[in-house]
């Protein structure tokens, strides 16, 4: 028999069904999973090579959460919502110790073409690469040459997702409210996951930079917030592991990965892996309201 | 200095991703492996009516074509944000898609005279008319307005009242209302079935 009194509703609830606004990283453990998954998902596709280099960027980024080295945890007032985001923390620069070792450590793993790109990146002042990383963390990724997006993206994600779980765990989680953008660093998503825990069901997104993942309500707009014109599209079953969700309020969409069906999945990897789906719905007139770090689709 | 964009997903354009910028995109990256059929459907949250716990819904529902046809729902499921029911439904929860496209389901008001074993159709003006003169004869005949000590009580004791659970809290009123106003006592609702 269960009481009203019982059924647990508030932040401070300690059942494990509670919903949980944050779920902080493990970044190592991320790196790991898509680095896997982007080695099965290579076999037999279409962009195989550049999927392949992106297995070799996600197993150097491993490299650099393992290594550790992140110099001294970033000064930030706790006081603000969003606190990692770029208004705060724009003249950190300390990222650019990670992007000079990952493009060491990339340089013997790519083709020579793509070596060329990182040399030209390596020769570029500090200054110019801080700029370039600020001008991708404001979502202005039109003003980046798009052939080192890639690599500074790389590295301002391994850094920012090694001190995102430090700043969850200093944030007062109860005043964190549904957004559209990440509640620890203001990024865009990836996309939506689906996920069998704390409750199966529950939407997640999945930060871009830091690799949070916080709660937002299913069938509302993770963009605008509307509820009334949502539509979940599919390929050939209406129950496909991976959907995308429109909104016919604000013309744009998310991906739905429902990870509790195949716990193989992995969100950046298997976005990448379904574009076929996204350019459908772009024909249609619908837009992407997120940022796939191994895409990083110029702004509309 | 937090701003949502619009990101561009689509094979046009020479470099506007990392892929196209390191020249590793396929002509083929954007287009599906074979011919899939995309299927869309309208999603919307809702509320179970069948019992006064309420539980949250998420309804999925097809048109059926055409521009103003209705759309038929082929999945429902549980609403894991509900604060109260979490994304669990009961048995007769989890049937509820069953029920909606039942062929069962009763579309119309039917009539059964005693002792007859067949269904007769009434239109809702006849089932209207007829409840109303059978209500009134009943209590015409059996309205107890004074009990024994003589207290006015204006009690409707013979005919009871069944009520649907799919309500909001105004129409229970109205439904509260009416039954009472009419002195009925026998009041349920099929939330507690």
């Amino acid at each position: 028999m269960t009481f009203a009194s019982e059924i647990p509703l508030s932040l401070g609830d300690k059942s494990p069904l509670a919903l949980k606004p944050l779920l902080a990283a493990k970044p190592q453990d991320i790196y790991r999973h898509r680095a896997e998954r982007l080695e099965t998902l290579a076999e037999g596709s279409p962009l195989a090579d550049y999927l392949k280099l992106c297995r070799s960027l996600v197993a150097t980024q491993l490299k650099l959460a393992e290594a550790q080295e992140f110099g001294p945890a970033p000064e930030l007032d706790m006081t603000q919502p969003m606190p990692l985001s770029l208004q705060y923390t724009a003249d950190n620069h300390y990222w650019l110790v990670q992007l000079q070792s990952l493009l060491s450590d990339m340089l013997p793993l790519v083709p020579a073409a793509v070596a060329g790109v990182i040399r030209e990146l390596m020769a570029l002042t500090p200054e110019q690469q801080a700029a370039y990383g600020n001008s991708l963390r404001q979502g202005h990724l039109s003003d980046v040459p798009a052939q080192y997006s890639l690599f500074l993206w790389a590295a301002l994600s391994a850094y920012w997702a090694h001190w995102a779980p430090m700043v969850i765990s200093r944030m007062d989680i109860a005043a964190v409210k549904q957004t559209a953008l990440c509640p620890v660093c203001g990024s865009h998503p990836v996309a939506s996951v689906i996920r069998e825990e704390p409750r199966e069901g529950l939407r997640y997104l999945h930060c871009s930079l830091c690799e949070t993942q916080w709660h937002y309500v299913r069938a509302q707009c993770t963009n605008c917030d509307d509820a009334k014109q949502l539509s979940l599209w599919a390929f050939d079953d209406h129950q496909a592991n991976i959907r995308i969700e429109t909104c016919d309020h604000c013309h744009g969409y998310t991906k739905m990965l429902f990870v509790a069906k195949d716990p193989r999945m992995e969100v950046v990897a298997d976005d990448l892996a379904s574009l076929g789906l996204d350019s459908q719905l772009s024909d249609k007139g619908y837009s992407a309201t997120t940022l796939n770090p191994l895409l990083l689709a110029h702004e509309s | 200095m937090n701003r949502r964009q619009f990101f561009k997903l689509c094979a046009a354009g020479a470099a506007t991703s990392a892929i196209s910028a390191l020249g590793l995109m396929s002509d083929k990256a954007y287009a599906a492996v074979r011919e899939f059929k995309l299927l869309r459907a309208k999603e919307t949250r809702n509320n179970c009516p069948y019992c006064s716990v309420g539980c949250g819904l998420l309804m999925y529902s097809q048109n059926s074509g055409g521009k103003n046809s209705e759309h038929a729902i082929f999945h429902i499921e549980g609403d894991s944000d509900h604060p109260v029911s979490r994304g669990a439904l009961c048995p007769k929860g989890a049937g509820l898609v069953d029920y909606v496209n039942s062929p069962h389901r009763l579309q119309y008001p039917e009539y059964r005279a005693p002792g007859s074993n067949k269904w007769q159709r009434l239109s809702w003006d006849e089932a209207f008319k007829r409840i109303a003169r059978l209500m009134k004869q009943d209590r015409d005949a059996n309205l107890l307005q004074k009990n024994a000590a003589g207290v006015t009580v204006n009690r409707w004791l013979t005919t009871g009242m069944m009520t649907s659970s799919g309500m909001s809290n105004e129409s229970g009123i109205a439904t509260q209302k009416f039954a009472r106003a009419l002195g009925m006592v026998a009041i349920d609702t099929i939330a507690r079935n």
